[in-house]
């Protein structure tokens, strides 16, 4: 399993990574892992507002339609239309492959977010 | 841990589909373990989140004049039928508390129907790496769309017992051409009791996920 320093990462295996007011947030190499080869990435209305823990992004894989989730509030900037037509590249390339970026609204929610060594220890646990 | 069974028996897609959500939050919210609902609904056709409806192959005033109801659906894959003769399984299990990603409990679905057919028809089917779901040959006898939400697994499978195959006819199955479906009565030469299927089907369930016995529920 792949980790990448620098980043925030979710109890749900979204990563995020701050830039000033700006997240981006995609899903980490254990979560593309688990879900098989991804046929579809649903993505949200640029302009949503969403709290922490909303659905932002359905990924479907191998016949299984599972939801992802904000780890921090934010307002939808950008979304990933590369993945519209490619959603393997979250397989290819996970922490390379942002599916939304937000402009962050309750900083707060980032100090639930796990580090990249407790993240690992995380998923050892998870295993 | 025990599997509860909640076998609905006959019953309408809707109200089947209303009870799934009623299960899902009880189960997000661990009010309740693992669920295996067991549901045969009258004649339905669903389709999945990317389902294209050119996949229905008859005309929609066709559908309405023989009481059969389409219905958009938040699981995974295409175009799917139910039927009466037909075992369809929702299983709600917390992936979390089973610690398994999704793939690999749809794997273990589809190992429970190969093992079933095997033991207990003598039947050898397996699964195709670009069309998911049960084969046998080149006919599909268990179809699989899944839903994970919060953790928790919905939707499920539905395994052709004694389905009326000719209503297949009314859709391109998963959206696949080329491909047929099967079911266990065709496979066998003879109809096969359904209520012992039912059972046969939450035996092989618990064994591959490896349940240690069920729970009845009732609604």
């Amino acid at each position: 399993m792949e980790t990448k320093s620098g980043l925030l990462y979710s109890k749900d295996h979204e990563w995020v990574r701050v830039e000033g007011e700006k997240a981006y947030v995609g899903i980490t190499d254990y979560a593309q892992h688990a879900l098989g080869e991804i046929v579809y990435v649903e993505l949200p209305a640029v302009g949503n507002e969403l709290n922490a823990g909303d659905v932002f992004s359905v990924i479907e894989s191998v016949k299984a339609a599972s939801d992802s989730y904000l780890p921090v509030a934010g307002k939808v900037l950008e979304v990933n239309e590369a993945l519209s037509d490619s959603p393997q590249l979250v397989n290819e390339d996970p922490y390379g492959s942002w599916i939304v970026v937000v402009e962050i609204t309750d900083k707060a929610g980032l100090d639930e977010l796990m580090n990249e060594q407790e993240y690992r220890e995380f998923c050892d646990k998870e295993a | 841990m025990k599997l509860n069974v909640l076998n609905l028996g006959r019953c309408d897609y809707k109200k089947a589909l209303d009870i799934q959500y009623d299960i899902l939050e009880k189960r997000q919210k661990d009010e309740l373990g693992d669920t295996l609902i067991l549901v045969e609904h009258p004649p339905v056709i669903t389709l999945g989140r990317h389902g294209a409806e050119s996949n229905i192959v008859v005309p929609e005033q066709y559908l309405k004049n023989n009481g059969i109801d389409v219905y958009h659906i938040e699981r995974g894959g295409d175009v799917t039928y139910h039927g009466h003769g037909q075992i369809v399984g929702y299983p709600i299990v917390s992936l979390r508390n089973n610690k398994i990603g999704i793939r690999e409990f749809v794997e273990k679905l589809e190992n429970t129907f190969i093992l079933l057919l095997k033991e207990q028809y003598g039947i050898d089917s397996g699964i195709n790496p670009d069309f998911p779901g049960v084969w046998v040959g080149n006919n599909k006898i268990t179809a699989l769309g899944l839903a994970v939400k919060r953790g928790v697994t919905m939707h499920g499978f539905a395994f052709n017992v004694n389905t009326n195959l000719e209503h297949f006819k009314l859709i391109l199955p998963c959206g696949i051409s080329g491909k047929g479906v099967t079911s266990l009565e065709k496979l066998t030469g003879s109809k096969v009791d359904f209520n012992q299927a039912n059972k046969t089907v939450v035996d092989y369930f618990c064994k591959t996920f490896g349940y240690e016995g069920t729970e009845e529920l009732y609604l």
